[in-house]
């Protein structure tokens, strides 16, 4: 089903565009879903969250926007994805704290419209392989080690240029005033 | 501040993920929509089993009166109100036997949705487990030739402290606009009973029709239809309080297959369904019902340039305003089908329909 069209019929409440939904992103969301779970999590707890991924969507068509489809759903992908983990026990990520304030946004969550630009622009800024490795690891929660493996480098090489993205990053966001 | 945390409104699509393999979109597609909430007519129906199990789930209508309920179920704000939309006193029971009173009614053109309470309900009638328990047995309209063309009761919620049970009885209606009162009787079939025929009458209902309005924008503008060589024109859009309708000349079937020549009731057939299928079929698979039903669908799709223009300046396009796209019948001189609003519309506050890059301004019918 073409995307504007479909759109139109999941905010108008029509169950056969949720189909055709979960028809063309399933794969999309699961392959999200298991990166993040990486071993954790069998194939249930897959599809179970892609579900979950899919009733979102539906209860929210109405912050779907034609071109935005996928980003939206990947999002919302990785975010029930890391809510999983994190109801699993305290996540292992030594390398995620920066030591700064928290953003200043309405709710103390998420960072508004311009200051996600800004932060995209702080990591596009990183240039590669230091951006892929950085989203790698803070989005989809791949480990040093998954990412040495996909990326043909040391474990010790990937850590280093973590260090130093998150540097760069802490810097562009002060820079920025986000921080 | 965690860096996993920035981003979770972050759109991230450009690092290749390794496909996942194995996971069933069938056992997706069965998770959500097990969880999907039933809806009809943009409510909530709840269908349990036992009659224990009902009691206990409709309990959630105490701390809400059953005109907050009625309202609530109607789809109108708790403090709006609407001329079309009048509210009742209920009457007190003389004894205890179950007693019907009027608690609100809301009137169109060419419905009505009454509720109803039942006082003194027997245990059985607590229960949804019947199909149709409630009926309508006679009715009149007063002065009027106006003609009961449907009629739906449904169960809304069984009030536990009130010992009341909450009906929604939906009408069709043709031609109401003369009739100034509506009277009926309300019966309920016990399902043991049904196979020899006994009926409880559980008494007469009798409700003032308020003075109907309607608002009409004339259009005459072309509209293609959206799955075939083929083009219509639409004449007119009527709003209601509830529901808005399109009237249009479409060219017949008949015409529509003779143009097409042979294979046209496959060609007409496949252009429809074969949307709604992953693998297509072939146009030969089809009959001519496939092909006539592909055919009226065919034009009562929601579509892209459609918008209502309120007073104070909004504008709210089809897709946020109706909610289900439900034919109303007719075929006369074409076709006429309507859409239900989510929502209640005060008439008085709209201004114009937008269609097709112009303005079309709604006038009262008289």
């Amino acid at each position: 089903m073409e995307e504007a069209r479909m759109l139109r019929r999941l905010k108008a409440g029509k169950t056969d565009a949720l189909d055709a939904l979960i028809e063309q992103y399933n794969g999309y969301v699961c392959t999200i879903i298991r990166t993040v779970l990486g071993a954790q999590g069998t194939l249930e707890d897959v599809e179970e969250l892609a579900s979950d991924v899919f009733l979102a969507i539906w209860n929210h068509a109405d912050a779907l926007w034609s071109g935005k489809v996928k980003a939206y759903i990947g999002a919302t992908a990785r975010n029930r994805a890391r809510s999983f983990l994190r109801s699993l026990g305290p996540m292992e990520m030594d390398l995620d704290e920066l030591p700064l304030a928290s953003p200043e946004t309405p709710e103390g969550d998420a960072l508004n419209r311009e200051q996600q630009q800004l932060l995209r622009a702080a990591v596009d800024a990183m240039g590669e392989p230091d951006r892929e490795i950085f989203l790698r690891y803070y989005y989809y929660y791949q480990t040093t080690t998954e990412i040495a493996a996909l990326l043909g480098r040391t474990p010790e090489n990937i850590r280093l240029r973590l260090c130093r993205g998150r540097e760069r990053l802490k810097n562009h966001l002060q820079k920025e005033g986000i921080v | 501040m965690k860096i996993t945390d920035l981003f979770q409104n972050y759109e991230e699509l450009t690092i290749q993920l390794s496909p996942v393999e194995d996971v069933s979109v069938k056992r997706v597609k069965e998770l959500v929509h097990k969880q999907l909430p039933r809806r009809k007519r943009g409510k909530t129906v709840l269908l349990i089993a036992a009659v224990l199990a009902l009691v206990s789930a409709t309990a959630c209508a105490v701390g809400m009166s059953l005109w907050e309920r009625a309202k609530a179920d109607v789809g109108l704000a708790p403090d709006k109100t609407l001329p079309e939309y009048v509210e009742y006193d209920l009457e007190t029971p003389e004894d205890r036997m179950p007693t019907v009173s009027l608690v609100s009614a809301l009137w169109t053109n060419t419905e009505s949705t009454i509720y109803l309470s039942v006082n003194n309900p027997m245990i059985e009638m607590m229960s949804t487990r019947q199909e149709y328990p409630w009926s309508v047995g006679t009715i009149s309209f007063s002065p009027s030739d106006a003609q009961l063309t449907g009629c739906w009761i449904e169960q809304v919620a069984y009030d536990e402290q009130e010992h009341t049970v909450l009906l929604r009885c939906n009408l069709s209606v043709k031609n109401l606009g003369e009739a100034e009162t509506c009277s009926f009787q309300l019966r309920w079939t016990p399902f043991y009973r049904v196979n020899n025929g006994t009926t409880l009458d559980i008494g007469t209902v009798t409700v003032e029709v308020p003075k109907l309005r309607q608002f009409r924008a004339t259009v005459n503008a072309p509209y293609e239809n959206p799955y075939l060589d083929v083009e219509g024109t639409v004449l007119a859009f009527d709003v209601y309080a509830n529901s808005f309708r399109v009237t249009m000349e479409v060219p017949t079937f008949d015409k529509v297959c003779e143009a097409l020549g042979e294979d046209a009731h496959g060609t007409i057939a496949a252009a429809y369904w074969n949307t709604w299928k992953d693998e297509p079929s072939d146009p030969s698979d089809f009959d001519v019902t496939d092909a006539w039903l592909a055919y009226d669908r065919s034009w009562r799709e929601p579509w892209d340039d459609f918008a209502i223009c309120y007073k104070d300046g909004s504008i709210v396009y089809f897709e946020d305003l109706a909610y289900e796209a439900t034919p109303i019948y007719e075929e006369t001189n074409g076709l006429s089908f309507g859409y239900e609003f989510s929502q209640l519309q005060d008439l008085a506050l709209l201004k114009s329909v937008y269609y097709h890059g112009q303005e079309f301004f709604l006038k009262p019918v008289e």
